[in-house]
């Protein structure tokens, strides 16, 4: 009988695992959802215009003056070509909402763009009968500007999305204009022949908030863009903030059990060890990357990185997955002793049970559960992973305060990564007429300028070829901003001011007593305990991803920052990269999880450098030096 | 097909009206393999091209076999392929094995609702996509999964059984051999209703036990099948199944899990190398092409059968 009875349990057990893993499954396309919003909100902020421009605009401006022009050489020399640059450019830009004769044209006939994307199928804001190419958003821009949108094809995941370019660059059938998520499928298709050179076209119609954005990055947005001398990519421009990575941790478990915060790797082992042994954390107390993914952001994806482990590495001066100079001497992060060093920690955590043991498995979300449910304490990622990323952390428990520090190194210095400015790119086809061209980079123009207006009840997602651009320092303006909100120092309408640089602000100040309790003064760090969770849900994960999520950034300076030399593969790469990238993942991960010891490293390092390993630092470190 | 083997030159005006619309019935199928299989095998130009989409197959630079002792360079190949050859000639053999196994035991039971009721059981996972199978066994394999609860209540330690490389394999194989032993076991179960009773009933009256019929009966009648399924198999042999692997793995078990499938996967589609990847395609091909040649000659040699 009892046996039956176990056998019953057992089976019960199997279908609820079975429905578990479905139901961690939509959280973590949820949770995924509200990263992609978060970056996207974030990067959503208008460029930071002209300001004595844009109030001259709002006054003095009239129709009969033209508009704007551009016009004679361009001064700015990027990536080898000649740019105008924003201030070049005579006259201002029609205000948010109308037209103009230049970047905010109306075509005399309707142009159609074929385009394809990558949709959200869980999305829920959209009416009935509407689809990718047929929104408020496709329908804006066809009746302002007579540009029409047309869906060649959608898929609902990113993977699907990466396979499904591949093919098209293979069988050379790109639609006219499509978001690549990174730089080597540019590259590829560019190497195929199948791009559209778009510089006189972007350097003729680019909007001046756009062309703001991207003298921001110091040229190095056009040079991200440029492949061999011609410019084929637009890239996209997201917050630095993005590619700092932090740890974040349950402050009231620390109260709780008597802890002063974590600053240095050993401090945050013993506050894990005490998560664990208390029982706040019965399973594991620092979550893990899932599946297939590395513990830390590479030069190729050197941004957005969740449930990584760079907190930690950086804490020991570690870098891996970047190409940098030590002294005269070109590194890859990932074959240095500080790494080695980093992955003996880490692979001790582990033995010790306080890394999820399900490191690099866990699928379908399972990785972001224990943070979710309450039973695991800490993880690192870049600022939007609260509020954004751990949404379901607060709907579960509206008392769980996660905070956000910096790790140390044991001398008490700060090192971060610095993300490439952007990741993804706007490419056009080599057959797209001189319209469709124009086309798209006037739809890139209003996106930026006209974002503020939309109403985004309706995902912004849905908008045709989407690839933000914001100020790289966007979050950190409305930390400070919106700090002195709270304090009263300013009032929500002392940013009220018409073609503000950052956009979203004036909302964010004025929705901020929908989420604040009355009684919070803003006299210390924020907290869950001052928030409402509920009320406006929405708005309280953006909150929560500024003031708590990104305060140390916004607050505290880096003692030290490290750039990958290059973001991008060239040539010598595609010979032995996926034999290398095989070679590294599989070794990081079995050493951390302790199938191998770390003496695999050293025989690593070796195969690395003699599978070809050597041939690409050359061949980087060529490659700088050329400039 | 053997019908028309048979039928002598000078009759085929005469059968021709009979054989013409099973002839026409083979017109889809026949449409199907031109499309899905004989022209994209222009595609193989790729595998001696550097091939360019822009300048397609006949314009791309043409490389002769650099493609091919590149890949034979390359540590990770040999690998590689014996990964493949161990998981697929492993399925190959329990899949014939257990089935038949399976087959004599449940041809034994007199029972026809229990008989029908594990057949259709044993049958179901056949239909269960390896996407969501995979995780299924990494929620049952899991740190936190059952399998784990009970071989820690025997005092062990818990541990990950499907990143430890030394049994990825096994796992790939078994479970593998559990989804299909329902479905395979049909071909045995319908080869064993085509065994003529009278042969058990002789059996019987000369005194033979149940195992003495199962050895000289039942097994001699099921060779042809067994041999059938082996030779069809073996073009099979580099297949080591692209979508249950690659749902199962994880770089910890690259060095025993990669197979050559998920290797061009990463290569082709992944890092867009495409010429490449068409060179290990290529080269699987012809493997498979010469095994299930010789697997033909050997099944006529010693088995006397001929297959197609």
């Amino acid at each position: 009988m009892t046996k039956r009875i176990l056998a019953l349990i057992l089976a019960l057990c199997l279908v609820a695992t079975v429905f578990a893993a479905c139901g961690g499954d939509s959280g973590e396309s949820s949770s995924s959802a509200a990263g992609d919003t978060s970056s996207s909100s974030s990067s959503s902020e208008s460029a930071p215009a002209d300001d004595g421009g844009s109030s001259e605009d709002g006054d003095a401006s009239t129709p009969e003056d033209g508009g704007a022009a551009v016009s004679g050489e361009g001064s700015m020399e990027a990536a080898g070509l000649k740019w105008h640059t924003a201030e070049e450019v005579e006259g201002d830009d029609a205000p948010a909402g109308e037209i103009d004769e230049r970047a905010f044209q109306k075509f005399d006939e309707v142009v159609e763009v074929h385009f394809a994307s990558s949709i959200d199928p869980v999305d829920t804001t959209l009416s009935e009968g509407e689809d990718a190419a047929n929104n408020q958003y496709t329908r804006y821009l066809e009746e302002n500007f007579n540009i029409k949108f047309v869906s060649d094809w959608t898929v609902g995941s990113t993977a699907d999305f990466q396979q499904k370019i591949s093919l098209q660059i293979a069988s050379a059938s790109l639609p006219d204009g499509i978001v690549v998520p990174n730089r080597s499928y540019m590259v590829k298709a560019a190497q195929s022949e199948l791009l559209a050179d778009l510089h006189d076209v972007y350097d003729q119609y680019a909007s001046k908030q756009v062309k703001q954005i991207m003298e921001s990055t110091d040229g190095r947005a056009y040079s991200n863009g440029t492949y061999d001398g011609t410019f084929v990519g637009l890239p996209n421009v997201s917050v630095e903030t993005d590619g700092i990575y932090i740890y974040f941790i349950r402050q009231d478990w620390l109260d709780e059990l008597k802890i002063e915060v974590p600053k240095t790797i050993a401090e945050l082992e013993a506050a894990a060890q005490k998560f664990k042994d208390e029982g706040k954390s019965p399973k594991y107390s620092i979550a893990g990357v899932g599946q297939g993914v590395r513990s830390y952001a590479n030069f190729l994806e050197s941004g957005n990185k969740s449930y990584g482990f760079d907190a930690v590495y950086q804490a020991k001066d570690a870098y891996p997955g970047f190409f940098y100079y030590e002294g005269d001497e070109l590194v890859y992060g990932t074959n240095t002793q500080q790494t080695r060093d980093t992955l003996e920690i880490l692979a001790d955590w582990y033995k010790k049970g306080l890394i999820n043991p399900e490191l690099g498995v866990a699928t379908n979300g399972d990785e972001a559960a224990g943070v979710k449910e309450g039973t695991c304490g800490i993880f690192m990622g870049p600022w939007w992973s609260l509020g954004y990323g751990n949404g379901d952390s607060f709907k579960n428990d509206p008392t769980a305060d996660w905070q956000a520090y910096p790790l140390y190194s044991d001398d008490g210095k700060w090192n971060v990564k610095i993300k490439d400015c952007g990741s993804s790119y706007t490419i056009v086809s080599a057959d797209a007429s001189d319209d469709v061209k124009k086309a798209i980079i006037i739809t890139n123009n209003v996106l930026v300028r006209d974002e503020s207006i939309f109403d985004t009840s309706v995902a912004i997602g849905w908008y045709p070829l989407r690839n933000t651009m914001a100020a790289m320092d966007e979050c950190e303006y409305e930390y400070n901003a919106l700090m002195d909100v709270l304090k009263g120092d300013k009032t929500a309408e002392d940013y009220n001011i018409p073609g503000n640089i950052y956009k979203n602000l004036y909302t964010d100040a004025v929705d901020l007593p929908t989420v604040f309790k009355e009684d919070f003064k803003g006299d210390r760090n924020v907290s869950v305990n001052d928030m409402d969770v509920m009320t406006n849900n929405g708005q309280f994960n953006r909150y929560y991803a500024l003031l708590v999520g990104d305060r140390p950034y916004a607050t505290l300076t880096p003692d030290k920052k490290v750039e990958s030399v290059i973001y991008y593969t060239i040539d010598e790469f595609d010979t032995y990269w996926t034999q290398l990238q095989d070679l590294e993942d599989q070794t990081i991960m079995s050493i951390m999880t302790g199938q191998a010891d770390i003496s695999a490293f050293d025989t690593y390092v070796q195969n690395w450098k003699a599978q070809g390993g050597d041939t690409i630092l050359a061949a980087v470190d060529a490659f700088v030096k050329a400039g | 097909m053997e019908n028309n083997g048979q039928t002598a030159p000078k009759k085929i005006r005469k059968s021709l009206p009979v054989s013409f619309h099973y002839t026409l019935m083979t017109i889809p199928g026949f449409l199907w393999m031109i499309a899905f299989s004989i022209v994209p095998m222009v595609g193989i130009l790729m595998a001696f091209q550097n091939y360019m989409p822009k300048k397609g197959w006949f314009g791309s630079e043409w490389v002769g076999l650099s493609n091919f002792t590149y890949l034979m360079s390359l540590g990770d190949v040999w690998n590689i392929v014996r990964n493949t050859l161990v998981i697929a000639i492993g399925k190959l053999v329990l899949n014939i094995v257990i089935p038949l196994v399976f087959a004599i035991l449940l041809n034994e039971v007199k029972n026809v609702a229990f008989k029908k009721s594990v057949q259709t059981i044993v049958y179901l996972p056949h239909f269960i996509s390896w996407v969501i199978l995979a995780n299924i066994v990494g929620n049952i394999f899991g740190f936190f999964g059952i399998f784990n609860s009970v071989y820690t209540a025997f005092g062990n330690e818990p541990k990950m059984w499907l990143t430890d490389p030394n049994l990825f394999q096994g796992f790939v194989i078994g479970t593998d051999v559990w989804k299909e032993f329902g479905y395979n076991a049909v071909v045995f179960l319908a080869a064993l209703t085509g065994i003529s009773p009278s042969l058990y009933e002789a059996a019987a009256i000369d005194g033979a036990s149940r195992w003495q019929s199962i050895r000289n009966i039942t097994l001699p009648a099921l060779i042809p099948t067994v041999v059938l399924l082996t030779t069809l198999a073996m073009g099979n042999v580099l297949n080591a199944g692209f979508d249950q692997v690659f749902n199962m793995y994880s770089p910890m078990v690259y060095s025993t899990g990669d197979i050559i499938d998920t290797y061009v996967y990463r290569i082709g589609i992944t890092n867009m190398q495409f010429s490449l990847a068409t060179a290990v395609g290529l080269f699987k091909s012809v493997v498979s092409f010469t095994l299930i040649t010789v697997s033909y000659v050997l099944a006529y040699k010693f088995a006397d059968y001929t297959i197609f």
